[in-house]
């Protein structure tokens, strides 16, 4: 053995050189692991006072504080991947909002947060229950899907849901004309003109609501006929929303079809106009958020639906009673649901 | 030769190990199945670590040491009973409204996850301050002093004349004082909030003294500062309530405790949010 190791000088030599190399290839590549710890093949999280605690324990901890809206946000996204039953334009229109409602949040995450957004991004999913970064397309889509399911149990049950709503918040949806003014107090003398000249044109009474405003309103939503979208009592600023409180209370005073009177504003001067009819309204997604969170807590029309869905497609407890017990309080069901 | 080869494979293979990640046991036990998908164990485990565990974890280790250090016994459980009584006493009809604004279902919780565990905190600073009390006075130097700020070096020399002279320091304070030091007797460490130089001329007195006006240059006001007591022998019960109370010292007792406790966290995700959210907290490499 010593003889041949000592013809073979040269090949031994080697070896022991590759065996250093890799050694410290295994060392390098490993000295900065964190290294686990197992014990009676149960992992263990963390070690004080030479107690361990194990996954387990942890597991318990956890689910004390978050279990069930764990569990809810797991039963939810299962029930919505399964049961959402939409026509091949819906799904298409879907995807295609998820991919620009994706590219966005990506654009403005990266504008806000720099290179390392992707992280804030992951940060933001996984709280609602989904894995990381790449699930913000498939986040986007069970919200449009779940959105779109709200939408259908609306529309099935309108009649439920409308007549309160409607009696209490005064949905409608607004267009507009705005004579744009810095101070409409002490208006300058081209915007006194632009007013006067405005005020002329409409006493005329051969416009249009949408073409006078496409033609005199002055800001973006002229090109729109004054579009302004979805408006109800929470709208202005004084009740909650965002709206100038003298443009609310005349959009509000109008029936459906009805134009207002010359109104001012802290913006300038408006003429408003309103459609306050149900099929108008339904045009409007702003309509049916409004309507699915109206007194949620009475009527829990996000949790109904899921539910009623879990049920078409079927969910087993496997008989632990206390967890389905306790998702139904965790979505406001009723125990008869 | 192919034993060489065998051994580098093995020990090769070994630069694949990856960092830590915990399971827990059973995890692909169903908890419930919706449509076809099966809800596990697992799953739901996994969701919990994306969601912070940290902040569970560093629960659990303070419970363990709270257990260890100051265990619930009759003295714990009486400062307890006297805090209940005076939430009681304050909330009155109310009382059930403010347990459920804090999250306690039950009075018994609210006593169990609060005041015993605020009784127990408070006890383990006091045990880290007595056990440790001379290496905390010889590094924090808490003194007695009064403090009399004026808005001009003027206003303090004339105040340093006077008490010299023998006029009480409050009612001196009262006469030059520009703001909230009214020249009462408070007790101050190195850790005090106190204009730096004042600070330091304060702590680092070895006997009762009075300093001469010392100028904030930033803030252009003049501090006066008197030492009325040095030797922190002379005051240890008061040292002790006002060290207690103090937040600076809760985190050095409970960082001592977690580092005497040889903390050692098994899990890249708990570990990675320690060192963002708790770094001081981690003592291993």
């Amino acid at each position: 053995m010593v003889e041949t190791l000592k013809k073979q000088w040269f090949v031994v030599f080697i070896a022991f050189l590759l065996l250093c190399t890799v050694v410290y290839f295994v060392y390098d590549q490993n000295k900065d692991k964190l290294p686990g710890k197992s014990v009676g093949g149960k992992d263990i999280v963390f070690e004080i006072n030479g107690t361990d605690v194990t996954a387990d324990e942890l597991y318990d901890e956890l689910y004390e504080t978050s279990g069930i809206a764990s569990i809810y946000s797991a039963f939810e996204r299962a029930v919505i991947e399964q049961a959402f039953e939409g026509d091949k334009d819906t799904l298409s229109a879907i995807k295609l909002e998820a991919e620009e409602l994706t590219a966005n949040t990506k654009a403005q995450y990266e504008q806000y947060y720099g290179d390392g957004y992707e992280e804030y991004i992951a940060s933001a999913l996984k709280a609602n229950g989904y894995g990381g970064f790449d699930d913000l397309n498939l986040y986007f889509t069970n919200s449009l899907k779940i959105e779109n399911m709200v939408k259908t149990y609306l529309d099935a049950n309108m009649d439920t849901y409308f007549p309160a709503f409607n009696t209490a918040l005064k949905p409608r949806i607004v267009n507009y004309v705005v004579i744009a003014m810095d101070d409409p107090d002490k208006p300058t003398e081209e915007e006194s003109k632009h007013l006067k000249d405005a005020q002329e044109a409409w006493a005329k009474g051969t416009y249009s609501f949408e073409d006078f405003a496409k033609e005199f309103s002055e800001d973006g939503a002229a090109s729109t006929g004054g579009y302004l979208g979805y408006f109800d009592f929470n709208s202005s600023t004084e009740n909650g929303g965002n709206y100038d409180n003298d443009f609310s209370a005349a959009a509000m005073k109008l029936t459906d079809g009805q134009v207002s009177p010359w109104v001012k504003s802290d913006f300038g001067w408006h003429l408003i106009t309103v459609k306050t009819g149900l099929e108008a309204l339904q045009e409007e997604d702003d309509f049916y958020s409004a309507l699915a969170s109206y007194k949620v807590e009475e009527t829990h029309i996000r949790s109904s639906v899921v539910w009623a869905a879990a049920q078409e497609i079927g969910v087993d407890f496997h008989g632990n009673t206390e967890l389905e017990a306790e998702l139904k309080k965790y979505m406001n069901l009723d125990e008869a649901e | 030769m192919k034993k060489l080869i065998a051994i580098l494979a093995v020990v090769l293979l070994m630069t694949g190990c990856s960092d830590a990640r915990v399971k827990v046991t059973s995890s692909s036990t169903t908890l419930l199945t919706v449509g076809t998908e099966k809800i596990t164990k697992g799953e739901i485990f996994s969701s919990f670590m994306n969601r912070y565990p940290s902040e569970a974890v560093m629960t659990m280790a303070t419970k363990l040491i709270l257990a260890k250090e100051v265990p619930v016994d009759a003295a714990i459980k009486a400062v307890a009973d006297e805090k209940l009584a005076e939430a009681k006493e304050k909330w009155d009809d109310e009382f059930e409204d403010f347990l459920s604004a804090y999250g306690y279902e039950t009075e018994q919780e609210y006593y169990d996850k609060e005041l015993i565990v605020t009784a127990q905190t408070d006890a383990l600073t006091a045990k880290y301050i007595t056990d440790n009390y001379d290496t905390l006075i010889a590094t924090y130097k808490p003194r007695k002093i009064r403090v009399i700020q004026t808005s001009t070096q003027e206003k303090a020399v004339a105040a340093i004349k006077e008490i010299k002279e023998g006029a009480n320091f409050e009612a001196t304070a009262t006469k030059y004082s520009s703001t909230s030091y009214k020249g009462k007797e408070q007790i101050v460490t190195t850790e005090s909030s106190l204009f730096a130089a004042a600070l330091t001329f304060a702590t680092g007195a070895s006997v009762p003294t009075l300093s001469t006006a010392i100028e904030d240059a930033t803030n252009k006001v003049f501090y006066v500062v008197q030492v009325t007591v040095a030797d922190p022998a002379k005051f240890k019960d008061e040292i002790l309530t006002t060290l207690n109370s103090d937040a600076t010292f809760q985190k050095k007792a409970m960082l001592s405790f977690f580092e005497s406790g040889e903390f050692t966290v098994y899990d890249k995700t708990v570990y990675d949010e320690f060192k963002s959210y708790y770094a001081e907290y981690l003592n291993q490499k």
